[in-house]
This record gives C-alpha cells, structure tokens and sequence, in this order.
C-alpha cells in the first residue's frame, strides 16, 4: 500500500511544539492543606461525616455523596503512614519528578481512610513490601505544594 | 427505553508505528471510506458524525471542526466526544444514543490517532490533576503496575501468569491484517523483554499506532434492509470512579464490575462464560488480561491466570478473547475502543475471516480510560428484547 512510495520518497514531517504556561487556582480548600503543610508541616485531611471517609487531600465536597464537608470537619492525619502498593519505576522520563529508581507509592497516612499518592526512595527499593512503615521527608524549602513533602522513606531508615 | 439499533458497517485502516503516508484527516477518511463500502452506504445516508481521539496527542484542538473533511461530515451535525482511553467505545456509546433515541436514522462513530505526533506521556499526563496529582504517576504504565502489583500480591499472582495474555493477544493478531503488531512473541520475549516499572516490562504493554474507525450505527428497519447480518446493540454502560490515583481500591476494577454488571442485566445474561461467544476487551497491558476478567465476572477472584492458562480464552477456547490481537497489538488511542466494538460487530457478521469465531452471535466489548474508569457493550445476532 504504501510501500512502493516509502521506498522512493523520504516523507517530510513539520516540527513543531506548545509551550503554555498556567497559573491553576488551588482554591480555599487546598490554600489551607498547603498552608498547613509549608508554615506547620502538617498534613490535614478531610472527615465525610455521612460516608465516614476521611479524605486526603481536603475536598469541599464528598467524592462518593456530594455532601458539604465542613472546614471544622478537618483533622490532621499521619505524618506516617504505611505503604499499600508500589511500583518501582526504572526507565526514565522527563515528565517524571526525578531520576529513576524510585517508587510511586499509594500510602495510607494514619488515620486517613483513603490512600495518599507520592514518591518513595531514599533506601534500598528491593526492601520494600506492602506493609512497610514510612515517614514522609519535607523539603528544606517548602513552597506551598505537593513536593513540600519530598518523598517518603522507611521509618528507621536512611534518608530521615 | 430506547429504539433497537444495529451496527451495520465498520472500517478501519491499515495501523502501524507511524503511517507517513496520510495526515490525519486522510488517516480519518480511510476508516470512514472502508466503513461505507462495508455497508454498502453513501455519505448521504449518514445524517450525524461523532468523533474522538485524545486531547493534546496531536495538539489540535476543536477536533470536530478540524476534521469535517476527513470525517466527510460537511454541512452535517457533528461533534467531538472525548474521555481519554474509553473515547472509542464512547463515541460508540454516543453514536448508539443517538439513533435509540429516534432522532437520526444513521449515524457514524469514529475514533482515530496519530499516536506518532507526539510525546504521548507527555501528551496523557494531562488527565491528571495539576495541582495534586500530575507529580506523580507520570503517564499511563507507573498506575497500572500499582495495580498490577496489588493484584499479583493480592493472590500470588506471578509475572509469566501475565505474560501468557501478551502471547496470547499478540499471537492472534497474526490473523489480522489490519494490526500493527504482527509478530507473534513467546513468554521468555515477555520476561526478558525491558523493565520499564515493575512488574511492567516493554512486551507487557501497549504499543503507540497509528489508525482510525469508523462504525455504522443504523435504525431497524434500515439495518434489516441494508444488512444480511446487523450486530444489534443490546446493553451500553458508562461508568466512572473517584477522580485522584489515591482513592483507588485497586485490588478491583470497580467501574467495569459496575459497567459489566449493568449490561449483563440488561441483555440478560446470567452466565457470561457460556452465553458469550467472543470479547474485544480493552487490555492495555498484560495483567488486566488477568484481573480485570474477574472484574467482569468471567471467573473468580485470584482464578484468571488458571483460567487464560487453560486456554479458555485463545481461539477455540471456551470464550475467545481478542480474536482481534487486542490493544497489546494496536493502540492507536482514540480508535483503540472503537476497534473493540466494531470488532464485535465483525464477528456478528460472521466477515472476520481468519480471526471469526465461528458462529458468533453474542460478544462483549469494554473500554478502559485513565484513572480506572470503564465502558462496556454487549453486542448480538439477535434482535434485544
């Protein structure tokens, strides 16, 4: 079909790309989980009163009914949590934070019934298992985002 | 209840890597010309166009404008539908909600992908949250191995057990020409193949392709006219989760359990395994071939890799899963549902060749998107209640 053409003709392609920068809106809600988390190192969730869920991170709205989950329904979960899953990812892409390895773990933070997505490393990956005990790092320069906690490493491990 | 509608016609182009011959507009307009010719239809017949494919993997954006000369849908209704990895069997979905609901006679989805213009995990990394969720799961494969690995630690699951899906379905696009990968693999290829992010290797995951469909989706009376063999709908259902990587059970698939749970009650099916002849399942990677047909509720929890083992699932098998070769052969995004569905009804018209299972007359077709979510189809050789 096309192959007669391809072997006779060098096909022209038009490079190009987008660069579009954003500013996104983190909202009230999110202002204050990472206030809370910059100035007081804090991590804060949100409590459903009907679905008895305790989200992380705060919605305004349960995800499941909808219903209003009022701010003095916060409560501060974690710092430690326990690792759920994992995957340790080992080829690299620029759309990924850092070099591989690392994991990308789901991490349930005491006290929150949903699981927390972020980054583990700073000790040896082969050693990692469901169950795991781990604390979270925070950067030297929290910035008001989700990387203010750096990554999470085992508890009583390195990198701490 | 809606009217009775029947697939009538599906085209598809020839997919690859990257198709250097057409822009995407000609790329459309192979599917749509093979779809029309396969029901044996004018343009001027089709009263409506719906059409997908993912936002940013070819940077344009009004996709329904942009493409009226592919989709042949000038001065015609048409829009664009898009829901990340389901958009094929979505605009299916659409298309199908269209015709029930007696507004149009004939009306042509289409799901298409230029897959080679771009970075497509750069491209797929919008789905996520940008304040909260787009550090992290970078693309499609690092979610998908959490919920491999939870599934394989859940029920001692090994990886050659999901090695055995990618043998399968890369084996089975040896009969289909139309499959971008045709070169069929052993276990040993899977498990030496590279470790991308575990237990995630190259060969357990989807290629990036090239391809379009285009599928033909007419009233009764029409389809009975028109077609010697109409693969009549019989179920549709949509079906999302949460929205954050976070809040996943991900020891289940819950949107397709809810998706196929509602379409088996819907076409009446009690026994999936007997009563269906064929599935075009949206498999991206090895392992869904395992869990997530415990999802739909082809087997029990932890009994996949038994059942895919036995050969329930490879042609001649019990219930044949992805005669086609499956999205671990082609997956050129937009398109990739929307080759599921029309698949299905290839297999209804009995025009599969070496891929038909023979006498084929109920099939399933499912769609996977993102964050977990899932669409599914029941498709049949006769008339829905």
């Amino acid at each position: 079909m096309e192959d007669q053409w391809r072997r006779e003709t060098k096909p022209i392609d038009f490079e190009g790309g987008i660069f579009m920068p954003y500013s996104w809106t983190v909202g009230r809600v999110g202002s204050r989980f990472f206030i809370e988390l910059r100035d007081n190192g804090r991590i804060m969730a949100s409590a459903c009163r009907k679905c008895k869920d305790i989200w992380v991170p705060p919605r305004m709205r349960c995800p499941v009914c909808f219903s209003e989950i009022d701010e003095d329904a916060w409560v501060e979960i974690g710092p430690e949590g326990t690792l759920r899953h994992y995957t340790v990812v080992r080829y690299d892409h620029k759309a990924q934070p850092i070099k591989p390895p690392f994991a990308y773990a789901i991490i349930d933070l005491d006290g929150a019934t949903r699981g927390f997505t972020h980054l583990v490393y700073g000790t040896e990956l082969e050693d990692l298992k469901s169950g795991t005990r781990l604390k979270p790092v925070f950067a030297l320069d929290p910035q008001g985002n989700i990387l203010d906690i750096e990554y999470f490493t085992p508890v009583g491990g390195q990198g701490g | 209840m809606g009217r009775r509608v029947a697939i009538i016609g599906f085209g598809q182009t020839h997919h690859s890597a990257r198709r250097w011959d057409v822009n995407g507009l000609e790329l459309i307009q192979e599917a749509v010309v093979r779809a029309l010719d396969d029901a044996e239809m004018t343009l001027e017949e089709i009263d409506a166009v719906v059409i997908g494919n993912m936002d940013h993997f070819e940077g344009i954006n009004y996709v329904d404008t942009w493409s009226v000369e592919g989709a042949g849908a000038f001065m015609k209704p048409i829009f664009k539908v898009t829901t990340g990895g389901t958009t094929g069997t979505t605009v299916a979905i659409a298309a199908y909600y269209h015709v029930a609901s007696g507004l149009f006679n004939n009306v042509m989805a289409i799901g298409w992908e230029k897959n080679s213009e771009s970075d497509t995990t750069g491209a797929i990394i919008t789905c996520s949250d940008p304040v909260w969720d787009r550090f992290s799961y970078s693309g499609a494969i690092p979610s998908l191995a959490v919920e491999a690995s939870a599934y394989m630690r859940e029920y001692g699951v090994t990886e050659e057990d999901g090695a055995r899906v990618t043998v399968r379905d890369r084996g089975n696009a040896m009969n289909n020409p139309y499959a971008h990968l045709r070169e069929a693999v052993t276990i040993e290829d899977v498990m030496y193949s590279q470790m991308l992010t575990e237990p995630i290797k190259l060969l357990d995951i989807c290629p990036r392709s090239d391809g379009a469909a285009a599928v033909i989706f007419s009233r009764e009376d029409v389809a009975e006219k028109r077609c010697p063999k109409p693969a009549w709908i019989h179920a549709v259902s949509v079906r999302h989760d949460t929205t954050w990587f976070g809040d996943i059970d991900y020891t289940r698939l819950t949107s397709l359990e809810g998706a196929s749970k509602e379409v088996f009650r819907i076409a009446g099916i009690k026994e999936p395994v007997k009563e269906l002849d064929v599935c075009e399942l949206y498999l991206p990677y090895s392992f869904a071939g395992l869990k997530w047909m415990e999802s739909i509720g082809l087997c029990g929890p932890g009994e996949a890799p038994r059942f895919v083992a036995d050969g329930h699932t490879d042609m001649g098998g019990t219930l044949p899963v992805n005669p086609s070769g499956g999205v671990l052969s082609t997956n050129c995004i937009g398109a990739t549902g929307l080759l599921r569905v029309g698949e299905t009804a290839l297999q209804i018209f009995g025009r599969a060749e070496k891929r038909q299972v023979e006498g084929a007359r109920l099939a399933m077709a499912t769609g996977f998107g993102g964050c977990f979510w899932s669409d599914a189809l029941i498709v049949g050789a006769g008339k829905p209640q």
